[in-house]
């Protein structure tokens, strides 16, 4: 009897939709009392030049703090080997932000411990592509850039935050674990410094990543609206 | 327009860049980030500053809402050729005019959109 060999098959992992391929992240409220002397419940909150805050690299301006809280629930990545996280926010033209890591719990005085991926503090890098990216999925949702404001765009960088960083598939996996939940800080300040208090206003805010189209828009208001959220 | 005087005060910190007519040329600026704390007349520790010299020996200095060396890695693809990274960064201590909103009222720096 002639025995034949064959080679066997891979095992093949096809992602037929776009809705298969995704990094999903969700919105929710914030939870961590007192970072930055931003209470729990607080999205938007404009303050006064302040004492020094480790990480708050605005505390000598007037600023308007942008947070809220997100969740990455466990998921396989199926189709995603490496993925930066992005986030765009809905500005006035006048101000600009800087983000800080994101936080998972609050710690000494008015400071925040900071979510670790690839055993580092995960950061942020201005990037306008990220910006141009929510202009055009926003606007597909046949809304307009109101006038006067513009989408801040960002991706996860080195802690220098100078460079894009891009999470590998097993290091997203690792920090997922069971699913994630912490809260993401940003502040706006004037673009030229200047003395005025800066008006609390709405903020639209894009969550998204550059591996996948999965993206997800939300509004985060100065006063938390009363209802379901 | 009138223009505002300041105290004049030393600043501590750490030269992150500068800006120059040319690569050889005198250098028309430097981004500054204070190592300590002047407040409440002078500048919060951790802040920026961009330093303008005005001539060798007047210098006068302002806040800016820059984060650190991404934000002189911007200006040098707004500006090519005239912003220059010192890094490591070099220790700082300057006599400056301290005008922390500004002199004028406009006097933008390339910054990010």
């Amino acid at each position: 009897m002639q025995s034949r060999e064959t080679t066997p098959e891979p095992l093949e992992l096809t992602v037929d939709s776009i809705y298969d391929k995704a990094l999903i992240i969700r919105p929710r409220l914030p939870l961590i009392d007192g970072i930055f002397d931003v209470r729990a419940d607080t999205l938007i909150a404009s303050h006064t030049p302040h004492s020094r805050i480790p990480e708050h690299l605005h505390d000598h301006l007037p600023h308007m703090h942008i947070r809220y809280g997100f969740e990455i629930p466990p998921q396989s990545l199926a189709g995603i080997d490496a993925a930066a996280l992005e986030v765009a926010m809905l500005v006035q033209v006048a101000h600009r932000v800087d983000c800080n890591p994101i936080f998972v719990a609050r710690g000494p005085s008015s400071t925040g411990i900071c979510l670790k991926i690839a055993n580092q503090d995960v950061h942020w890098v201005h990037n306008d592509d990220v910006g141009r990216k929510a202009t055009e999925l926003f606007e597909a949702t046949g809304r307009q850039v109101p006038e006067g404001y513009y989408f801040s765009g960002f991706q996860t960088s080195d802690v220098e935050e100078r460079r894009v960083w891009r999470y590998s598939r097993e290091d997203l996996l690792r920090a997922i674990g069971r699913g994630v939940r912490a809260d993401q800080h940003f502040q706006a300040t004037w673009r030229e410094p200047r003395e005025d208090f800066i008006s609390p206003y709405d903020v639209i805010i894009c969550l998204s990543d550059d591996a996948s189209s999965f993206h997800t828009f939300f509004r985060l208001q100065p006063t938390v609206s009363l209802g379901a959220f | 327009m009138t223009t505002p005087k300041g105290e004049v005060i030393e600043i501590h910190g750490e030269l992150l860049g500068v800006r120059r007519f040319d690569p050889n040329g005198e250098c028309t600026a430097e981004i500054v980030r204070v190592i300590r704390e002047e407040r409440p007349i002078g500048p919060a520790e951790n802040a920026l500053l961009v330093v303008e010299l005005l001539s060798p020996s007047t210098k006068r200095a302002r806040y800016i809402s820059w984060i650190g060396y991404y934000d002189i890695e911007e200006a040098q693809t707004v500006e090519p050729g005239a912003w220059f990274l010192i890094e490591p960064p070099r220790a700082y201590q300057c006599l400056v005019e301290w005008l922390p909103f500004g002199w004028t009222e406009m006097q933008l720096l390339p910054n990010h959109w």
